[in-house]
């Protein structure tokens, strides 16, 4: 607590001042070492004068490199850079907002320290951006603004550069640097990805998982310090965060660009962004992590497959404990082993939202602001506690949803069912409905304490569906594929090869070709490959069908047309997962007009197949309650 | 009044001079084997119309208007990589008459509307709308001729020649066609006693469209063959006289050789005929909409 008192000392008081605020680190440290100085001194008996003054020496020099090394705002930026990205991928978006505008303040220290002359230029970008972000709500703004807003800016960046001629140009420049990190910090590349559909590439996701922005400013704005106390620690923490920055940035993604591929500026939303990226992304070991486990394992000469190896290994357990299986137990194992099993057969192909389907069949539990969570009751018994279920169903499909609800008592861990009021099945066809779920406890439940309730909605036989386009070339030379595929493609697959579908509960992705996600199929074998994929946060409780059509009466063999349906899929362990492995299969087989397409056409298609799934889907939400009895 | 009569005469002139010039560019001295021209594809206004409703028919016209100099055969229209599901267009493929060059006799060109006839899909599930991009494909056989009037030298050394002025290279527009001879080098080899011509034609495509292959029919120095006319370079030679161009090659060179034994400078013509076939492609858009969605 004493140096993190310090450290906050330092920085409400300056630079000036962080020499006293750093003496009670000092005080702090330097007890401690005499103290291991003196035990070594006491064991070496007569000696203990020459070892005792060597100790000293060394305690002596580490406290002033500890010192000298804090004193910097750079190195405040990197540990208070790490602490809060400790903060924000634990999921507390609320208190990391409050260090990230600490930090943007650090930063603007850290920057300023870079610069020789008229540091005070930084802060010119930083207090515009502070204005436009909190006096005027991150406005979008119109015409009218932009002149007035940016016509008062230009002249708050023209004036001092005119009057120090030009020198406070650069400091004014370099002001926007910490604005940047604030952006990227709250999610800038996550924000991009979704507003622009990009495919997430590694180095976007090691960005977004695995970059702390802060600190990276802080290692980027290090000083110089030769033999100056402190030089010692920031050359290290120099060298460690350019390991680090290459771990992250540039072995686990050799082979990627960037992006592989198109508002008001609101920092929510770049979070809400970051944040659902986040959870998407699979929950894979730290790049560096693996780097430095692989590079100690002595694996130099295959450093890249062991990376890959552990990469995967950390998906497959990731993917089990999100199941809800504990590491160790015999599920778990097996659990672990089916994934592997999975990934040896096959590659789950991914598919994407139909950007032409803006109406998907969802639903969620809505509370009301009326919604009892606390209430004092003379008996605790016969309680009901409403939520609202809101179903959307666009394309009217007619199913059945079981609806129910469970209290856990929070402090004795024990559950018990509780009792729908009124109808527990209902029926939906129309396009929107709204059911109030009321639960109520048991009869022969006493409610006192606080309790978790957990309704449930079980949507049955929710239909599903995805769609592929192929086109089919037959046996081409070089030439005629080099004219035409990259006009096929840009013709006709400029949203991707991957399968699309609304996005419902779940939906069944799919691919079809000779190689995996390439939509030219040529005359050669080729793969179907199904997987369903959860897309809501619930649970895929059941699969009754699935089938992949356009294939049918064309010859195809019998094998193949098998393999790409089926009656019920039994859900592996692993069935809580993202995404649930169906089947992959192949055929050699292609009806001759997609074998030989007619010359005058070039190419056959695009031929349009669909996949469709039925499937039972389980809606939850957990909601806290207490009940105090009334003492009579 | 004298200032009126002034004013009614200079009002007269004006209205005579610009009566008379009126048809000054005349059809009659036209001449339409120079540019570059080729057929020109339309479709009509609404056909197809810019949104198509689930299960309703349509018509896609097709207007074809020959604004080459030369006469078009063999014409055929694709509709390549049309999604059926959405869209069943009939028939995928016909062909077009024979289409007349523009000339004297008909400085309007050849011209014919061409019908589809489609009939539109249901969309996927409740999707607002489907955009099925397709190629049109028109491809066809013509010719092109290449005239021109060249002063030839066979006296290398002469500096002072009463005769014509020797030109070794010479550019050309082209000559009403989308195949073109742009450029001419001529280069004189002394032999005995006369001299022997190299013509170095360079044939390219000048139109939005891709030559397929340009085989030479007829080459005339004046009124005689030349001795040797054949491709060279390319993507390659079918025969001597027929080259074949590449998607990244739309051009040959054509050397031709005469040996002369005339002593003096004249003036002589040049002519080349090269029948060829060609294929315009491009890309257009059906878009199926959905009449429930807030957007159509």
């Amino acid at each position: 607590m004493g140096k993190l008192g310090a450290i906050f000392g330092a920085l409400k008081g300056g630079a000036g001042k962080a020499g006293a605020a750093m003496a009670p680190i000092a005080k702090s440290v330097a007890p401690g070492l005499a103290g291991a100085a003196g035990g070594i001194g006491s064991v070496a008996g007569a000696g203990a004068t020459v070892v005792q003054g060597a100790a000293f020496a060394a305690g002596g020099t580490a406290v002033r490199e500890t010192v000298g090394a804090v004193k910097t705002p750079s190195v405040i930026l990197i540990v208070l850079g790490v602490l809060h990205y400790v903060l924000q991928i634990q999921g507390n978006t609320g208190i990391s907002w409050i260090t990230a505008l600490i930090l943007f303040a650090i930063a603007g220290w850290a920057v300023a320290d870079k610069v020789e002359v008229d540091r005070w230029g930084i802060f010119v970008p930083m207090i515009l951006f502070v204005v436009w972000y909190f006096f005027f709500g991150a406005t979008k703004g119109d015409l009218a603004f932009w002149l007035y807003f940016g016509g008062i800016s230009f002249v708050l960046f023209a004036l001092p550069a005119i009057f120090t001629k030009g020198e406070s140009a650069k400091p004014e420049i370099m002001g926007i640097l910490p604005v940047l990190f604030l952006f990227l910090d709250l999610g800038l590349i996550a924000f991009v990805q979704q507003e622009f559909h990009l495919t997430v590439t590694k180095l976007m996701s090691n960005l977004i998982l695995y970059m702390p922005w802060w600190s990276l400013l802080g290692v980027l704005t290090l000083p110089i310090k030769k033999d100056e106390a402190g030089g010692t620690i920031i050359s290290l923490l120099k060298v460690g965060g350019i390991i680090y920055i290459i771990m992250i940035v540039l072995l686990s993604s050799v082979p990627a660009v960037a992006y592989e591929s198109d508002a008001a500026i609101s920092l929510d939303k770049f979070q809400d962004a970051q944040e659902k990226l986040r959870k998407d992304l699979p929950n894979t070991e730290n790049p560096a992590v693996s780097n430095l486990k692989c590079l100690s394992a002595g694996r130099f000469s295959d450093l890249q497959n062991c990376i890959n190896e552990r990469q995967d290994a950390s998906k497959i357990k990731a993917t089990c404990i999100a199941s809800g299986f504990k590491e160790g137990t015999t599920t778990y194992t097996q659990c672990v082993k089916e994934q592997q099993e999975i990934k040896e057969k096959g590659s789950l192909v991914a598919g994407i939202d139909d950007p032409n389907i803006d109406k998907p069949t969802n639903a969620q539990f809505a509370v009301s602001k009326n919604f009892p969570n606390k209430k004092t009751h003379t008996t605790g018994l016969d309680l009901r506690y409403p939520v609202v279920l809101k179903i959307e169903n666009p394309r009217l499909q007619n199913f059945t949803v079981k609806v129910g609800c469970n209290f856990t008592n929070l402090k004795k861990k024990e559950s018990f069912l509780g009792e729908i009021v009124g109808n527990s099945e209902i029926k939906v066809n129309d396009p929107k409905e709204e059911f109030t779920v009321r639960c109520s406890s048991p009869d022969n439940q006493v409610l006192n304490g606080t309790y978790q309730i957990t309704y449930s909605a079980e949507f049955l036989n929710i239909n599903s569906a995805s769609h592929v386009e192929r086109v089919f070339v037959g046996d081409k030379d070089f030439a005629w594929k080099d004219e035409w595929y990259p006009k096929i493609l840009k013709a006709h697959f400029t949203q991707g090869a991957e399968s699309m579908g609304a996005r419902d509960f779940a939906r069944i992705n799919f691919d079809y070709g000779n190689v995996e996600k390439n939509p030219i199929i040529e005359k050669d074998w080729q793969t179907a490959y199904i997987n369903l994929e959860n897309l809501a946060g619930g649970k895929i409780t059941k699969v009754h069908s699935y089938k992949i059509k356009g294939f049918e009466g064309l010859g195809y063999p019998s094998e193949f047309l098998n393999c790409i349906q089926g009656n019920s899929v039994t859900l592996s362990l692993a069935k809580y997962s993202k995404m649930i492995y169906i089947d992959n299969c192949d055929t050699e087989y292609l009806p001759d007009k997609w074998a030989n397409p007619n010359g005058e056409k070039d190419y056959e298609g695009p031929e349009v197949f669909e996949a469709e799934v039925v499937y039972d889907y389980l809606v939850e939400l957990k909601k806290e309650i207490t009940v105090n009895l009334r003492k009579t | 009044m004298k200032i009126v009569k002034i004013m009614l005469i200079v009002f007269l002139s004006i209205f005579l001079v610009a009566c008379g010039s009126g048809g000054g560019e005349g059809v009659s001295k036209k001449n339409f084997k120079q540019g570059v021209s080729e057929l020109n594809i339309e479709f009509l206004n609404n056909a197809p119309p810019a949104k198509i409703y689930p299960d309703s028919n349509f018509k896609m016209i097709l207007k074809i208007d020959n604004q080459a100099a030369y006469k078009l055969l063999n014409g055929k229209i694709s509709l390549i990589g049309i999604n059926k599901k959405y869209f069943d267009v009939r028939p995928e493929t016909q062909s077009f008459d024979d289409l007349e060059g523009k000339s004297l006799l008909a400085p309007v060109g050849g011209k014919q509307f061409i019908e589809f006839e489609g009939t539109a899909g249901k969309l996927f599930q409740n999707a607002n709308s489907y955009r099925a991009n397709y190629f049109l494909k028109v491809s066809y056989d013509s010719n092109v001729e290449f005239s021109d009037t060249i002063c030839i030298n066979p006296r290398l050394y002469e500096m002072y020649d009463s005769g014509c002025q020797m030109q070794s290279q010479k550019s050309y527009s082209g000559q009403g066609a989308p195949l073109a001879v742009t450029n001419v080098e001529i280069i004189t080899y002394p032999v005995g006693s006369g001299a022997k011509l190299e013509f170095r034609f360079n044939v390219a495509k000048r139109g939005s469209g891709e030559v397929d292959n340009a085989e030479l029919k007829k080459a005339l120095i004046g009124n005689k063959e030349f001795q040797k006319c054949e491709f060279i370079g390319g993507v390659g030679a079918i025969s001597p006289k027929k080259a074949l161009f590449s998607k990244d090659k739309q051009e040959a060179t054509l050397v031709c050789e005469t040996i002369l034994s005339d002593q003096n400078s004249y003036e002589t013509t040049v002519t080349l005929d090269f029948d060829y076939k060609y294929d315009w492609l491009k890309q257009y858009s059906l878009v199926l909409v959905n009449p429930n969605s807030k957007y159509y």
